[in-house]
């Protein structure tokens, strides 16, 4: 039975799987710093009540989460050249394809965030003489993260989901090092399982830290499928 | 307001030094500015490039050939995988500079890049499990046939054998895979790869002669003759000093049967 | 709140000369760089002569293409539904075994990366069968590559749903449960006609968005050789070596399936006579 399962597999190439995992994290840490630092700029725009900021804010975010993950890891990767004029590589490719894919889903968080705290804070803040960063830091985020904390944990687990689509334009992280390993092995059920079993803790250790934080009247959902 | 119109200035300066880079005209200049040539090559194509299961790092006979032409222009190759179907957008696009790829030199793709010459001639032909019993392209009338998108293997095939059903796999691996997995009765690719498979897997089996000729030539940027001349220069340098046949022999344990277009100075 | 200020200004654009100097500032400028980019940067070196008749040439890929995703959509969504409706109640139960196993389901589906899970039903599946059934008996039972696509599918969405459908369930004041069992309904009777016609109702909004979503994630089913709309626009860019035009048209189409799904829905609700709901 040990030689259909293959098990063995699995030891064998561990340091080829552990290279990839680390590219993974790689790419799920860059990605993390980006896609939050887009969507709280796409995400105050959104919550502003100037409409020339909300709209057309809404718009991109809109369109942005329309589109699926994977179309658009290949479409920043193969037409960056046209359109910005520089090349990226497989990897930054993919870091900023999952910045602005799931900054777009990230924006929708921040702006429930922002909504969810009361107004009458940010016309106090106001009216001791505060500009708008400093009431927007120093009043408005610090609540607005409490309540946003576990819709940010489920989107970071979907990010360090979403790194896999990656394998598409060549980055080696560790879904392709598995399919790589099952091509020249042959075996299928042991690396997928093998594949399954690391993600699975990674992100249910992520997604318990979620609901821990989630234990609290005023927070928000954010379970989206993405 | 200041603040935000010196960041705008500090940006409009920043691009414009990016410009500097990317003004030069032929990609040999710029590859050679850089000190650096991006390479597109196959991830899953033994034995000319597929991935080192230690070192994690791409290898092949394709690799080693893009490292020479790199010692011979005086630059450093970095290595992206190129599957059947992105080799030509990649080169379109920008996002590399040099194609190694196993790509057959076609006319109809003359249309979107330009062609080194050729280094190397191979065929295709199905390869089968020994249970099946396949011995001849005209059983598969009907059968499911695997190969891998953008690859001219498919249309090759159906050329052949119109009644055979195409499943498009990304990559050879998973052509592969599912051939043993006996989704799939028979694959179509090159026979470079199909001669590495067999020899690797003794429960596959070759089906008939070659039915094509597939001439490999390294893609290149169109209307670049600057760039296109300096590759094929460097690739006769490497066959008048032999390295061509040290490579070819250290991966094909024999020598090259194949003689490459070459010229003189 | 937004909705008091924004008709307080009366439909004014801006409150005062100093905002209409910031917007003119932060478009003008935005305007500006992406007019110098496209003209005078460094894309302007970029040759790329433009052909967008190809996607009118090829539009019968892009057809076949829509096709599979929509058949994929309509099996997964059906199965995902009901998948989620029953993970949603198990959920609420009272009963232990029912709800351990609802917990233990969306929390393993919820875990894994749609990519796994498709390529384990696919490749993994195909394993498990080829060693208990086709070897020891000679059969040759496949998977083929659209099940394995609606299964992963299905159950990875299936999870997302339960949850928001036990999120409907919870929203039921205990007050209907307890008036139901007054007028004799049984247990099940109680589900059927009292709390899942409320609950589904109120959730519509996050389902649509989960709905679309299954739309979106198909697109992954395009490395398993599923010829969707995904691969198909990668198809027309192999032929035509024009993509920018491809993957736009592509990306148009999966935006108008959205689009389409939408008011699908909002048709339905309409239809049914229920107060429409929209996705926040």
């Amino acid at each position: 039975m040990e030689s259909f399962w293959k098990w063995r597999v699995i030891p064998e190439n561990l340091g080829f799987f552990a290279g990839g995992f680390r590219l993974t994290l790689t790419i799920f840490v860059l990605a993390w710093v980006g896609c939050w630092a887009f969507a709280v700029v796409f995400g105050a725009m959104r919550h502003s009540s100037r409409p020339w900021l909300s709209y057309p804010a809404a718009a991109v975010v809109e369109i942005i989460r329309g589109t699926p993950g994977l179309m658009f890891v290949v479409w920043v990767y193969f037409l960056s050249q046209p359109l910005i004029g520089y090349a990226l590589s497989p990897f930054w490719a993919a870091v900023w394809a999952l910045v602005i894919h799931q900054g777009a889903y990230g924006a929708e968080v921040v702006r429930a965030g922002l909504n969810s705290v009361p107004r009458g804070q940010t016309a106090a803040g106001y009216s001791t003489g505060l500009g708008y960063l400093a009431v927007m830091g120093f009043i408005v985020l610090p609540q607005a993260l409490r309540n946003m904390a576990p819709a940010i944990v489920n989107r970071s687990v979907a990010l360090f989901k979403n790194t896999s689509l990656a394998f598409v334009i060549g980055v080696i992280e560790f879904f392709r090092a598995g399919t790589i390993v099952n091509g020249r092995e042959n075996a299928s059920f042991s690396v997928f399982t093998f594949l399954a079993a690391v993600y699975f803790v990674c992100c249910f250790s992520l997604s318990r830290l979620g609901h821990r934080l989630g234990q609290r009247p005023g927070v928000i959902e954010d379970t989206t499928a993405v | 307001m200041r603040k935000i119109a010196v960041v705008f200035v500090a940006l409009v300066i920043a691009l414009a030094a990016a410009c500097e880079v990317l003004a030069a005209d032929s990609l040999l200049d710029k590859v050679k500015q850089k000190g650096e040539m991006i390479v597109g090559t196959k991830y899953d194509f033994p034995p000319m490039g597929s991935i080192n299961k230690d070192t994690g790092k791409p290898e092949g006979f394709e690799v080693d050939l893009a490292n020479e032409i790199a010692k011979e222009l005086g630059v450093k190759a970095t290595f992206v995988q190129a599957l059947s179907k992105t080799r030509i957008p990649l080169i379109v696009n920008g996002n590399v500079d040099l194609i190694v790829a196993t790509m057959t030199h076609k006319r109809e793709r003359e249309q979107a890049i330009d062609f080194s010459m050729h280094y190397m001639i191979t065929g295709q032909r199905p390869i089968t499990r020994k249970d099946t019993g396949i011995t001849h392209v005209s059983q598969l009338a009907g059968k499911q046939v695997a190969a891998v998108q953008g690859g001219n293997a498919g249309p090759n095939l159906l050329k052949v054998q119109p009644k055979a059903i195409l499943v498009q796999f990304q990559e050879q691996t998973e052509a592969l895979l599912a051939l043993k997995q006996k989704k799939v009765d028979a694959v179509v690719s090159d026979d470079v790869l199909n001669q590495w498979w067999v020899k690797n897997n003794p429960d596959l089996v070759l089906v008939g002669k070659l039915y094509t000729i597939e001439p490999y030539g390294m893609g290149v940027r169109q209307n670049d003759s600057k760039w296109r001349n300096a590759i094929n220069q460097a690739l006769m340098e490497i066959w008048d000093s032999g390295r061509y046949h040290e490579i070819h022999f250290k991966w094909f344990g024999q020598k090259p049967e194949f003689e490459i277009p070459w010229y003189p100075k | 709140m937004r909705d008091a200020i924004l008709a307080a200004r009366r439909g004014q654009w801006f409150e005062a000369p100093r905002e209409r100097r910031a917007f003119l500032l932060v478009w003008g400028g935005v305007a500006a760089l992406v007019v110098w980019y496209f003209f005078f940067g460094p894309r302007a070196q970029y040759d790329y002569n433009w052909r967008w008749s190809v996607v009118w040439q090829y539009r019968r890929f892009l057809l076949w293409g829509m096709g599979t995703t929509l058949y994929i959509f309509a099996w997964s969504l059906v199965a995902s539904l009901v998948l989620g409706v029953f993970c949603g109640i198990g959920r609420t139960t009272n009963v232990r075994w029912v709800r351990a196993l609802s917990v233990g389901y969306v929390e393993v589906f919820r875990n894994i990366p749609l990519l796994v899970q498709m390529w384990w039903a696919y490749f993994g599946l195909q394993q498990i069968l080829n060693a208990t059934l086709n070897d020891p008996f000679g059969l040759r039972v496949l998977i083929p590559s659209t099940f394995a696509c609606i299964l992963a599918l299905s159950l990875y969405t299936g999870a997302y749903m339960g949850e928001v459908v036990r999120s409907g369930i919870r929203s039921i004041p205990r007050g209907q449960w307890e008036a139901a069992t007054s007028t004799g309904l049984s247990r099940a009777q109680t589900w059927r006609h009292v709390v899942l016609p409320q609950a589904l109702v109120i959730v519509i909004p996050p389902l649509t968005s989960e709905i679309l979503n299954i739309i979106k994630n198909s697109a992954v089913a395009m490395t398993i050789a599923i010829t969707d709309l995904m691969f198909y626009s990668q198809k027309i860019e192999e032929e035509t070596f024009a993509g920018f035009e491809a993957y736009t048209a592509g990306t148009l189409l999966f935006l108008l399936l959205t689009l389409l799904t939408v008011g699908a829905i909002y048709l339905l609700q309409r239809l049914f006579g229920l107060k429409v709901r929209t996705a926040g």
